[in-house]
């Protein structure tokens, strides 16, 4: 497209704003770019005149469009964010406490049997045996000690 | 808040659960002291009252068990509780917990005074044991008894 440095200028005193409206009009009078550019720019303002199309709400349509402003004013229904994370809380603190249940109680234990954990003496040199003795009537622990030939009393 | 404490609570709860040990006020210790020893018998002798013993010294090379004394003593847990045997030696017991599956873990000590007083008190046998309620635990060696060995069998009773 051929340009003339006055088009910025017709663009101007085309939308009406303060510029030197006489000069211009002289010049789109004796400038054929300047003349097809404005005309140009009156055919595009009548389509987009034309093309503009006002909304309306005919009376038919009024009910509906008010029951969607009334739909939007109206509360939020009400959520239950809090209720589901207390819920998902609780189950992972059930969670824990029957794992630490499991581990801590394990299962119930076989031996069940009279256990010496510990035995010594103070008897100088003596030494100390623990023996199991198995008999009808159950299992009996001895604790031995055995003293030197030496007398300690 | 309160449920977050509640939740909380139910935790230790159940962790606590039946792993931990749990302690009633006291426990009953039967003791029987006997004075036992070689006479060259055929048949072991057991003194009047002492049938309970019989299969709990089956394994001791003894043929004669003389009763010295025996006594059922109530123990509350975290005491040592004395329970005299004669005039030189006493068993002390100190009941510590019970356990789930019904054990009690108790310390045990015999201590002998020697016939010197001017000698201190020794402790001829420490246990530290889990007593399984009816059975027997049973100190031998190291206690001399006029002329015979001293051999001390405790229970805890059910």
């Amino acid at each position: 497209m051929v340009k003339c440095r006055w088009m910025p200028s017709v663009e101007r005193w085309f939308d009406d704003e303060q510029c030197r409206q006489e000069s211009v009009a002289q010049h789109v009078a004796q400038c054929a770019i300047c003349g097809e550019y404005l005309a140009a720019l009156h055919k595009l303002r009548h389509g987009a005149e034309a093309a503009a199309f006002p909304e309306r709400i005919e009376d038919t349509q009024f009910p509906a469009f008010m029951d969607g402003i009334r739909r939007r004013l109206e509360p939020a229904g009400r959520r239950h964010g809090g209720l589901w994370a207390f819920a998902s809380v609780s189950a992972a603190a059930m969670i824990a406490a029957v794992s630490m249940f499991l581990v801590f109680a394990g299962r119930p234990r076989d031996v069940t049997a009279t256990v010496v954990e510990e035995a010594t003496t103070e008897i100088e040199g003596a030494t100390v045996t623990v023996e199991e003795w198995y008999s009808s009537d159950g299992d009996t622990a001895t604790i031995w000690v055995h003293v030197p030939e030496k007398e300690v009393w | 808040m309160v449920n977050l404490l509640s939740t909380g609570i139910l935790i230790v709860a159940l962790a606590a659960g039946e792993g931990n040990a749990i302690k009633p006020e006291a426990v009953t210790v039967s003791m029987v002291a006997v004075r036992a020893t070689i006479e060259g018998r055929e048949e072991k002798h057991f003194d009047a009252g002492l049938e309970a013993i019989r299969k709990a010294v089956a394994d001791l090379p003894y043929d004669t068990y003389r009763k010295v004394k025996s006594s059922k003593t109530p123990a509350p847990f975290d005491q040592e509780t004395k329970i005299g045997i004669n005039k030189e030696y006493s068993l002390y017991v100190t009941p510590l917990a019970k356990k789930s599956d019904g054990r009690i873990r108790m310390k045990a000590r015999i201590e002998m005074q020697p016939k010197d007083e001017k000698k201190k008190a020794i402790n001829t046998h420490v246990t530290t044991a889990l007593l399984k309620p009816g059975k027997k635990l049973k100190f031998c060696g190291g206690m001399k008894a006029d002329g015979g060995e001293l051999v001390v069998i405790i229970s805890i009773e059910d």
